[in-house]
């Protein structure tokens, strides 16, 4: 029976992955409406820290580059989608275009002195960025304070509820967050294909040689300067994106949300998932998502030690959980696991190449 | 001029606190040839239990009760700061031993991770245990209104003098540790270079807990002294580190002295930039990070380290 072996690119490879992707489908489907309502709106939270992890596995797992101050695009995407819906009075959708360049502005401005800083170095900097952040968003010069909201916080009033098609389909008012749930799904799938595709074009593949050996990839003709601030870029973008689900999701945003906590819960969630993998985001980001939930309910009281439920105790419980995986599963659970489900389970065959046509086939 | 001059000296408080912290990473990465970024939060630790040795045991500081079986507790704040600095050595001893003995030449990234999960769980405990408002620590050196002295009519106070003459004593000590005794040798040689040193016999797995040991005693003192000044929050430390890895950036990671003069240099442009500028103090870190940023990118290797030369 196992492994199931296929060739690649033949159509029973391709049959397989077309119900694969039904199943993946119904799944999605399903759990908009098994869960109820105010679940939805925590998997909702879920899908845009996933999107959040892709954009970090981005710069930290295929471009080698260790970057901690992702927290700050997220907030940048967050900050900028409650200006534009709270002063300028855009729609949401048209939001997200504007956030994602904001974000991928920023990144590649922070990409600049990446070039030449490596390492140690990057880390430092990026973690200062992150802590900067939020106080940058309070800050009362230009009016900052006045379009983020400063340490109050901003309300978000245009709530993302069907309109039009929506309701056409169903969608109730009273149930906003089912319907947020298939907007977000969607976004995902296509953030989620567009990583893949991005992963395998020219693009993907330099990024990759640069981590592997940047002065090979220079050599081989790699635009290091070009391909860094790109990688940096999306990967803000990403996060931007994932700033705007958050912050429309939630209906408010606050810089006490972005602080650099938020960028160690992304590395935790992509240490766990899986560095450099694509399906690791989506486990990383559940774990961080059901941790986070909880923790809330906690309170053990070791006489000596009290534990509850307000932060250090899911802290604590990443950081566990992190150095567990880091000891047991270094490349995290995807990273760890799919090579033996693609061993044993499911294989895939390369395609054989043609033989040459004056060679006869042996045996 | 004055004001300038006031300026300067109070940067100056501050520069001692990054420098301590700053020559407790450097050391540790000296070792381990990796950087702790739970270095503050070791030390954070143990300032919270000087404070709980330096308390009698009805107070509302947790742990208090611990001590109170001691003789002759509760302590005076020094003793009791000396005791927590062993305390934190020990303890950053165990951790070393405990969760980053598996040092791997070819996973810095692992390394890192791991002392982000120290640096949050640590966090996460002290939290817990002392909660994340700020405390009272005491006055380790005399801080009336009345305590300093005049230069060119700024003040400079006694709170800057000890905390220097402090910190210049501990890396006094670190100095003749490192340049007199034989494992001060053998952690120079590790430094230098690591794959000869262990031919010759040098055991890397104690010397690293030995650095470990002695950055988590620094990083001690620095919270105590931080705490001193202000007040002993749960955050104190972490901000600290911020400025502290800044000063170990410009100094090169490596170089003891480079550590010292990039605490001066990031406190000074924390004091100096939002203060001349008019940005609000909270803008402080962003001076620092400008700097940083100044500085790496026209020396990536920090002003005293070395040139990194690769071989491809």
């Amino acid at each position: 029976m196992f492994p199931i072996v296929v060739e690649r690119g033949s159509s029973k490879h391709r049959t397989h992955m077309m119900i694969l992707m039904a199943i993946v489908l119904v799944i999605l489907i399903a759990v908009a409406f098994i869960l109820p309502e105010y679940q939805v709106g925590r998997v909702n939270r879920m899908w845009a820290m996933a999107i959040a992890i892709m954009g970090l596995n981005l710069v930290l797992g295929y471009g080698g580059l260790f970057a901690l101050g992702h927290s700050a695009f997220i907030g940048l995407g967050a900050f900028v989608t409650a200006w534009l819906v709270q002063d300028l009075r855009f729609d949401y959708w048209m939001v997200i275009p504007f956030s994602m360049a904001a974000s991928f502005a920023f990144g590649s401005l922070l990409a600049l002195p990446a070039l030449r800083i490596k390492g140690l170095y990057l880390v430092v900097i990026t973690i200062a960025v992150a802590v900067v952040f939020p106080s940058l968003a309070k800050i009362e010069t230009f009016g900052i304070a006045e379009k983020t909201g400063g340490a109050n916080g901003r309300i978000i009033d245009e709530k993302v509820i069907p309109t039009g098609l929506g309701k056409a389909l169903g969608f109730t008012e009273t149930e906003p967050a089912r319907y947020r749930y298939f907007l977000i799904v969607a976004m995902v799938l296509v953030v989620t294909f567009a990583v893949r595709n991005l992963l395998n074009s020219r693009a993907g593949r330099a990024i990759i040689a640069i981590r592997d050996n940047e002065t090979g990839a220079a050599v081989s003709g790699v635009n290091l300067v070009r391909q860094k601030v790109f990688t940096f870029g999306t990967s803000a973008a990403m996060c931007g994106l994932s700033g705007t689900i958050l912050a429309l999701d939630k209906g408010f945003v606050a810089e006490q949300d972005f602080l650099f906590p938020l960028a160690v819960e992304m590395l935790v969630g992509l240490v766990i998932g899986g560095v450099a993998t694509l399906g690791g985001a989506f486990i990383g980001a559940f774990v961080i998502v059901f941790v986070k939930e909880f923790s809330k309910n906690v309170n053990i009281d070791f006489g000596l030690f009290v534990l509850d439920g307000k932060g250090p105790f899911s802290a604590l419980i990443f950081g566990v959980i992190l150095v567990i995986v880091t000891f047991f599963m270094p490349r995290g659970i995807v990273g760890s696991l799919k090579p033996t489900f693609m061993q044993r389970v499911y294989r895939i065959d390369p395609k054989a190449p043609p033989l040459p046509e004056n060679l006869t086939r042996l045996s | 001029m004055t004001l300038l001059i006031q300026r300067l000296l109070d940067g100056l408080f501050n520069g001692s606190i990054y420098a301590a912290l700053a020559v407790a990473i450097a050391i540790s990465h000296r070792a381990t040839g990796r950087v702790n970024l739970a270095q503050g939060e070791i030390g954070l630790f143990g300032g919270y239990l000087a404070l709980a040795m330096a308390s009698p045991a009805a107070s509302f500081v947790a742990g208090a009760a611990l001590f109170s079986n001691l003789p002759g507790h509760p302590f005076h704040l020094w003793i009791s700061t000396l005791l927590a600095v062993i305390v934190a050595a020990v303890l950053a001893v165990a951790l070393q031993r405990a969760l980053m003995r598996d040092f791997d030449e070819s996973t810095p990234q692992r390394a890192l991770n791991r002392s982000i999960a120290l640096l949050i769980c640590v966090s996460a405990v002290i939290s817990s245990q002392w909660g994340t408002r700020g405390r009272i620590f005491g006055e380790l050196f005399p801080s009336g209104s009345n305590d300093f002295v005049s230069v060119f009519g700024a003040r400079l106070r006694y709170t800057t003098i000890g905390a220097w003459v402090v910190v210049i004593i501990a890396c006094g000590l670190v100095t003749l540790f490192l340049s007199k005794t034989k494992a001060g040798l053998s952690f120079r040689a590790l430094t230098d270079n690591r794959a000869s040193s262990v031919l010759v016999g040098i055991q890397p797995k104690k010397l690293m807990a030995i650095g470990w040991g002695i950055s988590g005693a620094l990083a001690a003192l620095a919270a105590s002294l931080a705490a001193s000044m202000s007040l002993l929050d749960s955050s104190l430390m972490f901000r600290t580190l911020i400025y502290s890895l800044a000063a170990v950036t410009l100094g090169g990671f490596d170089s003891l002295r480079g550590a010292v003069i990039g605490g001066i240099i990031v406190a000074q442009a924390q004091t100096l930039i939002p203060g001349y500028l008019g940005l609000p103090t909270e803008m402080s870190i962003v001076a620092a990070l400008i700097v940083l940023i100044t500085v790496l990118v026209f020396r990536p290797w920090g002003l005293f380290g070395q040139r990194p030369v690769e071989r491809v």
